[in-house]
């Protein structure tokens, strides 16, 4: 497949969740090296789109995916994907920090181990080096070994985006990774995902409009025409473009605060 | 319009006030406030009340059955620790014919015992609660699964004993030995331990697995380095109280270990006698000896001690896991 700057394509993309249809006709290309942004009202199936992309639905009994989702061209739905090879390119940050009752090291350590890392010095590096990146290092350098659930949490937050990045993937999915944090943590996210743009392929759902406007490049707009139904993509387009002037008015309602 | 007005405003002096300010209306009737005040004060009376008697109730029956635990162990003990904490008595010889025996080997026997029973049922019992939480499917096998386990636990232990006698003793030729006895308890404690170590798994918080598995982690990766070791306070808590009621257990210890030994046992396939079958023993046939009731409240004593070191141990263990992990400070 040529090199056309989209790190996932997902066409024409339905979700069912037993006979629950959970989305519907998902067409959307997610760009290398930028923030993309999922935003949309409650339960419109931002989360489960977000989910796609590292298969987290397969957790789900009963869940299945029709379309295709490509990773550089790539079928990850296909029959001969690994899974765990995905999870390992396709990091994800949850909605809650949820850091293993484990000291800072061994939260951070624990992809590393994972897929083999064994040396001492290898695995003292790439905990650096990836706290560093999660800009906390300076802060929990010299409480390495204590637990991680010692943290605030903000912190706790950077901490699992230290631990994705210790596995070294290609893109980090967010799923509302503020919605549990204050005003001043908020803002340390945001500054760390912007610093983190040039190297990852970043993917947020979030409720804040103004964190959408702010740091992505990127927004799709999801919504539900009424309850019960799948969720589909109204817009989607450069971040400006859909804050400024939106081609469709139910885009212009939801983020003037018409609804949602 | 005036009319109707003037009207209103004479019917008001008998009906209840109306205050108009803004667009707020607000009616006040004295009448239905001081009903609906005396309602108020008579249901808050009467919760206050009941709040005390339900208080009060609770408090006592906690108590009696505090007090009937303290009333046993303070008997237990009364009647017996003086034998128990004289020298020679613990790690003495046992006697069949004359007076001053000891029950080093019965101690012996107990501790065996309850290691070979807990080598058997956790491997078998955690494992069993591993898949039923992190592998299987919700469905009939582990519906099924939990029935079998919750219909075993309400099997009387007596009935274990003679099963136990039946296949192990018997049928599998192991005779009188710590092994049959060991297998007849693993069986006998191995829904508790899959209780207990399902309880723990599952209160392990889903956000750990979905992480784990969101860094590429498979079910089993997930369950070996995440759900076991955060769930391991409870699952360690499960063990050492299940040592306690292999240690406390006599019925099915008599049809399948023995309940007299001169030496302590060696190897798994000899017969032993356990603390709690040596006491029913002494109890209900040791009056060859002149001194058996000493022997069997010294022993009662001592096995009790047991039973309570064990139980603070399993809450110390814990605790120390639990602060080890950062989930208590």
């Amino acid at each position: 497949m040529p090199e056309n700057g989209y790190k996932f394509e997902l066409r024409d993309v339905d979700l069912y969740y037993g006979d629950f249809k959970v989305l519907e006709d998902v067409n959307l290309d997610i760009r290398k090296c930028c923030i993309t942004a999922i935003i949309g009202p409650s339960g419109c199936g931002k989360s489960s789109a977000l989910r796609c992309l590292n298969r987290m639905n397969d957790l789900i009994d009963g869940s299945r995916v029709e379309g295709r989702v490509t990773l550089e061209g790539e079928e990850i739905y296909g029959r001969n994907f690994s899974v765990v090879g995905l999870r390992k390119r396709v990091g994800m940050v949850f909605q809650k920090p949820n850091p293993f009752p484990k000291t800072i090291y061994d939260n951070v350590a624990f992809g590393p181990r994972l897929y083999g890392i064994r040396d001492r010095e290898v695995l003292d590096g790439i905990v650096e080096e990836s706290l560093k990146s999660a800009a906390l290092f300076e802060e929990v350098k010299d409480k390495l070994r204590t637990s991680a659930l010692a943290l605030s949490g903000g912190q706790q937050q950077r901490l699992c985006i230290a631990r994705v990045l210790a596995v070294q993937p290609e893109v980090i999915l967010l799923d509302e990774p503020c919605s549990a944090l204050d005003p001043i943590a908020t803002q340390r996210i945001e500054d760390l995902l912007s610093e983190l743009k040039s190297r990852y392929t970043i993917v947020i759902v979030t409720h804040n409009m103004q964190q959408a406007a702010r740091l992505s490049d990127y927004t799709a707009f999801f919504m539900i025409e009424a309850q019960g139904d799948p969720g589909r993509i109204v817009e989607y387009g450069d971040t400006n473009t859909i804050f400024t002037k939106p081609a469709d008015e139910r885009t212009e309602h939801y983020i003037t605060g018409r609804f949602g | 319009m005036t009319t109707d007005l003037e009207s209103e405003v004479k019917t008001q002096e008998t009906q209840p006030r109306v205050d108009l300010a803004g667009d707020v209306c607000e009616i006040r009737d004295e009448r239905i406030e001081g009903i609906i005040q005396a309602n108020i004060t008579r249901s808050e009376r009467r919760a206050q009340l009941l709040d005390r008697t339900a208080t009060a109730t609770v408090w006592t029956l906690a108590l009696i059955g505090l007090g009937i635990l303290a009333f046993i162990i303070f008997v237990i003990l009364y009647r017996g620790i003086a034998a128990a904490l004289a020298p020679g008595f613990v790690f003495g010889k046992p006697q069949a014919m004359k007076e001053g025996g000891g029950i080093w080997p019965m101690v012996v026997s107990s501790f065996y015992l309850a290691l070979l029973t807990i080598a058997i049922v956790v491997p078998l019992g955690v494992g069993a609660a591993v898949y039923m939480t992190e592998f299987a499917k919700e469905g009939r096998i582990t519906r099924l699964v939990r029935f079998g386990a919750d219909s075993l636990s309400t099997v009387p232990s007596v009935v274990f004993g003679i099963f136990g006698m039946v296949l192990f003793v018997i049928y599998f030729g192991l005779g009188y030995s710590l092994l049959a006895g060991a297998l007849t308890l693993a069986l006998l404690n191995m829904p508790t331990v899959m209780r207990t170590t399902e309880e723990a798994t599952l209160a392990v918080p889903r956000s750990y697995r979905e992480a784990a598995m969101g860094l590429g982690a498979n079910r089993w990766e997930t369950a070996k380095k995440i759900v076991l070791p955060s769930a391991m306070p409870g699952i360690t808590t499960g063990i050492v109280l299940t040592m306690g009621r292999i240690v406390g257990e006599s019925a099915a210890v008599i049809y399948t270990v023995g309940i007299f030994v001169r030496k302590a046992p060696t190897s798994p396939l000899q017969p032993a006698a356990p603390m709690a079958a040596h006491i029913w023993h002494t109890y209900t046939e040791g009056a060859l000896v002149s001194d058996w009731m000493r022997v069997a409240n010294g022993e009662a004593a001592f096995l009790l001690l047991v039973v309570l070191a064990l139980n603070l141990a399993a809450r110390m263990i814990a605790r120390t896991y639990r602060k080890r992990l950062g989930m208590v400070n």
